[in-house]
């Protein structure tokens, strides 16, 4: 059955097929929902919020991509849990440092598959560092690069789900990219070659 | 050594990297980037940057999210909220249409024609009142305080006593901005408020009590009486008395409806 079916289908009240479209975008809209709190507990809260809130809103989709209007969605929740947290500041009971973290979200990635330990640490420092560049992002330069650098979305959809225009989408990527290119110097060396500037390989 | 750019600049080579460029744009860029090595190392180092990011792979899904009927069903609160919303909506605007049909259409009024210019002039009195010396002549004697056969309704607005009518008694507003000076053997007035010296007034053995023909009617401090017209219009009228019940109704609605959807969000 296509997405559009199913759509008609769950807005009538089907809540099977509206959960086959959550199982079509739930990777999606967690890993979205992950970058954007950087924390796994209240990444798959705000998820699930999201998906209950979108099938109560299901009379207010128009059209347009499904895609988009999910992960605005989930943006939206993502907005509202950073809201609450800064009205309720929280402190965290896991280790604030890098060596001490036991938050190491699947260190194999980038890894080489023959890496001493060694190495293996550096990936999971670049990964914290990488973790920490994104979350100093502002929260609306913040879901711009996630959506395109790391889900790889085209950008009218990211405007369609930021509803932004496209000029906005542009002006807010570049200036994320380079707060993260300069957030990213701070740990030149634990960047792999390929991904190091010259001039930093000559500090 | 960083290259100093314009952000349209940065814009202009980040959407270059995403290749959503116009063909003039990035023709201009290429040319640019074969010319000036700074602008060159700028190019590089945002693509560097993107390469880093877009190698992060994408996390899967700790478990499913798809929703169970537990999930969606209504919450019991949340079935008062359209009442709350469209109640308070109803009810403001049915106090806005009943103010201004009362008070500013005197064409539509439901209230006595006399009403509006008094209505006015109320808030001017009532300012005047907690200073009373300052009160004109004019003002002062217009007044409407003075009741015979009831208590005294004087005093910044306060009211008349338990036991007086509506009928005769203009709600307290319009007290006037010094007391009237009366005798009681219990509690003597105020020393203020007493005369200097008292003098009987001819056949009426109480200091400002009027003629026998002016009992139950409503007099100005000089002691004439009343226009029907103003005394009408210094009570309430029951429209606007109506008006404010639905704007409290209003208030009262808008505020559990608030509470619902909070409740709701949480």
């Amino acid at each position: 059955m296509d997405e559009a079916r199913l759509i008609e289908f769950a807005r009538q009240g089907d809540l099977e097929a509206f959960n086959r479209l959550v199982l079509q975008y739930q990777d999606m809209a967690f890993n979205l929902a992950y970058r954007m709190l950087g924390e796994d507990d209240p990444a798959e809260d705000v998820t699930q919020t999201a998906f209950i809130s979108a099938y109560r809103s299901l009379s207010t989709y128009r059209g347009g991509s499904f895609k988009a209007w999910i992960l605005r969605m989930v943006t939206n929740a993502c907005y509202d849990e950073l809201r609450r947290r800064k009205r309720r500041p929280t402190i965290a009971l896991e280790p604030a440092l890098p060596d001490e973290d036991g938050e190491m979200e699947s260190p194999a990635w980038m890894a080489d598959p023959g890496a001493g330990p060694e190495e293996q640490m550096d990936q999971a420092e670049l990964q914290q560092a990488l973790k920490r560049c994104i979350q100093a992002l502002p929260d609306d330069f913040r879901s711009i690069v996630i959506m395109i650098d790391l889900q790889g979305m085209d950008y009218l959809e990211v405007a369609e789900a930021a509803s932004c225009p496209l000029g906005t989408i542009k002006s807010r990527l570049a200036r994320a990219r380079l707060r993260l290119r300069d957030c990213l110097r701070n740990f030149w060396e634990l960047l792999p070659s390929q991904f190091r500037l010259d001039e930093e390989g000559k500090r | 050594m960083s290259v100093k750019l314009s952000p349209q600049e940065w814009q202009l080579i980040s959407s270059y990297l995403d290749n959503q460029v116009t063909a003039e744009e990035k023709s201009a860029v290429e040319t640019r980037l074969k010319q000036d090595e700074q602008y060159h190392q700028a190019v590089d180092g945002l693509q560097r940057t993107r390469a880093l990011l877009r190698s992060i792979p994408a996390r899967k899904a700790p478990r499913s999210f798809a929703l169970t009927p537990a999930m969606v069903a209504p919450k019991p609160l949340s079935r008062w909220l359209p009442v709350f919303n469209w109640g308070s909506i109803a009810a403001s605007a049915a106090a806005v249409i009943l103010f201004f049909a009362t008070n500013l259409l005197p064409g539509l009024s439901l209230a006595p024609q006399a009403g509006a210019p008094m209505a006015a002039e109320a808030p001017a009195v009532e300012m005047a009142a907690p200073d009373a010396g300052r009160v004109e002549e004019s003002n002062y004697s217009r007044s409407p305080i003075i009741l015979w056969g009831a208590p005294l309704a004087y005093g910044k607005g306060g009211g008349g006593g338990a036991d007086t009518s509506m009928e005769k008694v203009p709600g307290g507003m319009g007290g006037g901005p010094e007391p009237m000076p009366t005798l009681s053997l219990e509690q003597p007035a105020a020393p203020e408020a007493m005369p200097t010296q008292i003098e009987p007034l001819p056949g009426n053995p109480i200091l400002g009590l009027p003629d026998a023909e002016l009992a139950g009617r409503e007099i100005d401090r000089a002691g004439n009486p009343l226009p029907a017209g103003e005394a009408e219009a210094l009570r309430i009228s029951p429209a606007n008395l109506a008006a404010a019940v639905l704007a409290f109704l209003a208030v009262c609605l808008a505020i559990a409806a608030f509470t619902i959807r909070k409740q709701l969000r949480s």
